[in-house]
């Protein structure tokens, strides 16, 4: 009898708690409405810019645009890469592509002290701004190599002046281990973002995370049936409808692994691989305002070579070269991320031999443009 | 410290832990004895050790293990107190290890069903912890309560991991296993050990 009364009252004052908590409606892909064009190619400079980087190697840049029209930069460096010295470090950049001095982010100490867990080295970092609030993810390893990695993850108000206490996403059931960000969340309604994730613990694989805008997890599903499948970077086509491009995990290379959605996030479905090279290395997609799709990736093992390939959301096999941005064998020109602003124009910022983060905006004629053009030529940088 | 209130809750459950953990391996000694053993020990795992940025050992186990579930919490906490009852650690392991099945088996990539996914959403959290209450006993109920507490407020971001870690799901995988072994011995011995009767 004692047992039933207290059974009963379990479940009442469940229920009442659970008719009180937010309930989770499934969003769509938000769309941004096509903005009109507001920087004149005249005014944009087409010249790559570098990072003045106060380490001996950097990786693993991200960007977004924020609220007043500036851009904020991050990546990690370090005298290596999983080296204990390796902080993430961020800059600011104007209108006009002129980089602020880099400054410490975050660094392991910190990071500790505010998880209150060991924390052995920092990895990828990854910044995203919607509607005002500037999103801050980093992955941190406590035990082992990669594949012992967890998502942390902040927020700020200020443009990053000040912080919520970053926390460790909970991805995983088991130890929460191996959870990775790389690639920029798209923008979803209902106040969420969608953020592709992927897994390296046994087998390598992407997935879909819906969280709202206080990082609240609402919603995680699987991107490719494919075990040796990571980094997965979207492109919104529609409300309901998104491609995935992930880099193939496969140790005898191959081609890019995509999946597609067709009720926004919730489910994704394999479809056949881009007819795109990509020995194992991480790629960049985006859709312009003309719903042309951009890709940007390593076609040849070494990442010596960054292309940039263009095709139409209507026709996905059909992937047309637009450029060879870079092409220079025995250096590294890697980890690309595209970003597209609020005038129109499409950034494009790598790591560059290791040694800086390099950034471009993109001229529309690369893509618009039928014929082939190498910019690599004039894309260097004097060392 | 600046720190959210999840991390709090888990640091300090991880060092509780290693507390509960060293006092209930006094089986010999008193209730107080093992209260004042796992204090202490609870106590000394959040002094700072002298290794890299010093972190505690608490700190190195919870960067390890991670929130601990209130299953297991309760659990060590029932060890430490002495309190047992036999019956139903059968059925918490059976429960444990089938759930674990699925949870790990999904993540790892092999079963092609990913439960854990279903521990984000509030209404299917709702029914597990509805269901779980009913068919479990008092103590049980006010355990699966708790953790849905828990992950109402936030302190748990998954429904499942209030419930279950591995730690758990190994100790109910080897708790099975040794209950299944000692059933295949008893069964060997009881036909010799019978007298012929011709």
């Amino acid at each position: 009898m004692k047992s039933i009364a207290i059974k009963s009252g379990c479940i009442v004052i469940a229920v009442v708690l659970g008719y009180l908590q937010p309930q989770y409606a499934p969003p769509k892909f938000y769309i941004e409405e096509k903005v009109a064009q507001t920087a004149e190619p005249s005014e944009t400079s087409y010249a790559p810019g570098f990072v003045d980087v106060p380490t001996p190697s950097v990786h693993a840049s991200t960007i977004t645009e924020l609220p007043d029209r500036r851009f904020m930069l991050a990546w990690f460096g370090g005298s290596k890469e999983g080296a204990p010295d390796v902080n993430i470090y961020s800059c600011e950049m104007d209108w006009n592509g002129n980089l602020s001095q880099p400054k410490v982010l975050l660094d392991r100490k910190t990071l500790q002290r505010q998880t209150g867990r060991y924390i052995r080295k920092l990895g990828n970092p990854l910044l995203y701004c919607q509607d005002g609030r500037l999103h801050f993810f980093v992955v941190s390893v406590s035990v082992g190599g990669w594949s012992g990695s967890s998502i942390n993850y902040a927020c700020s108000d200020d443009r990053g002046e000040t912080w919520t206490p970053l926390r460790r996403l909970k991805l995983s059931p088991l130890f929460n281990v191996s959870a990775l960000v790389r690639c920029p969340p798209v923008p979803m309604t209902n106040d969420c973002i969608g953020l592709p994730i992927y897994h390296e613990f046994i087998c390598k694989y992407g997935e879909f995370v819906v969280m709202d805008s206080h990082g609240r997890l609402f919603q995680k599903t699987k991107g490719h049936y494919d075990l040796r499948t990571l980094q997965p970077c979207s492109a919104v086509i529609s409300p309901t409808e998104a491609l995935v491009a992930f880099r193939n995990g496969h140790e005898n290379g191959g081609t890019v692994k995509t999946a597609v959605t067709s009720d926004a996030g919730q489910t994704w479905t394999p479809i056949p691989d881009l007819p795109i090279e990509n020995p194992d290395s991480c790629l960049a997609l985006l859709k312009t305002d003309d719903g042309t799709l951009l890709l940007v990736g390593n076609p040849i093992e070494g990442r010596g070579t960054l292309n940039l390939w263009k095709s139409r959301t209507d026709d996905l096999q059909n992937w047309t070269l637009c450029a060879a941005l870079e092409n220079e064998s025995g250096c590294e020109f890697s980890y690309p991320t595209l970003l597209k602003d609020s005038a129109g124009r499409v950034h494009l910022i790598y790591t560059w031999k290791r040694k800086s983060i390099c950034h471009r905006v993109l001229s529309p004629e690369l893509w618009n443009a039928e014929q082939v053009k190498d910019t690599a030529q004039s894309g260097g940088k004097e060392e | 410290m600046n720190m959210n209130v999840s991390d709090w809750f888990g640091l300090l459950t991880t060092a509780f832990a290693i507390g509960a953990l060293v006092g209930s391996l006094f089986r010999n000694a008193s209730v107080k004895a093992r209260l004042t053993i796992a204090a202490i020990v609870t106590l000394a795992s959040t002094i700072p050790l002298p290794f890299d940025t010093r972190p505690s050992l608490a700190m190195v186990v919870y960067a390890l293990t991670g929130l601990l579930s209130v299953t297991t919490l309760t659990i060590l906490t029932c060890c430490l107190f002495q309190f047992s009852v036999p019956n139903r650690r059968k059925r918490i392991a059976a429960a444990a290890f089938v759930t674990g099945v699925f949870l790990y088996g999904g993540e790892i990539g092999a079963i092609p069903f990913d439960l854990f996914q279903y521990g984000y959403l509030p209404l299917y959290a709702l029914a597990f912890a509805v269901v779980g209450i009913v068919l479990s006993d008092a103590i049980g109920a006010v355990t699966i309560f708790a953790g849905y507490v828990l992950y109402v407020f936030g302190i748990y971001d998954n429904y499942f991991t209030s419930m279950i870690d591995p730690i758990l799901w190994v100790a109910a995988t080897a708790f099975l296993l040794r209950s299944f072994l000692l059933h295949l011995n008893n069964k060997k011995a009881t036909p010799s050990s019978v007298p012929a009767s011709r």
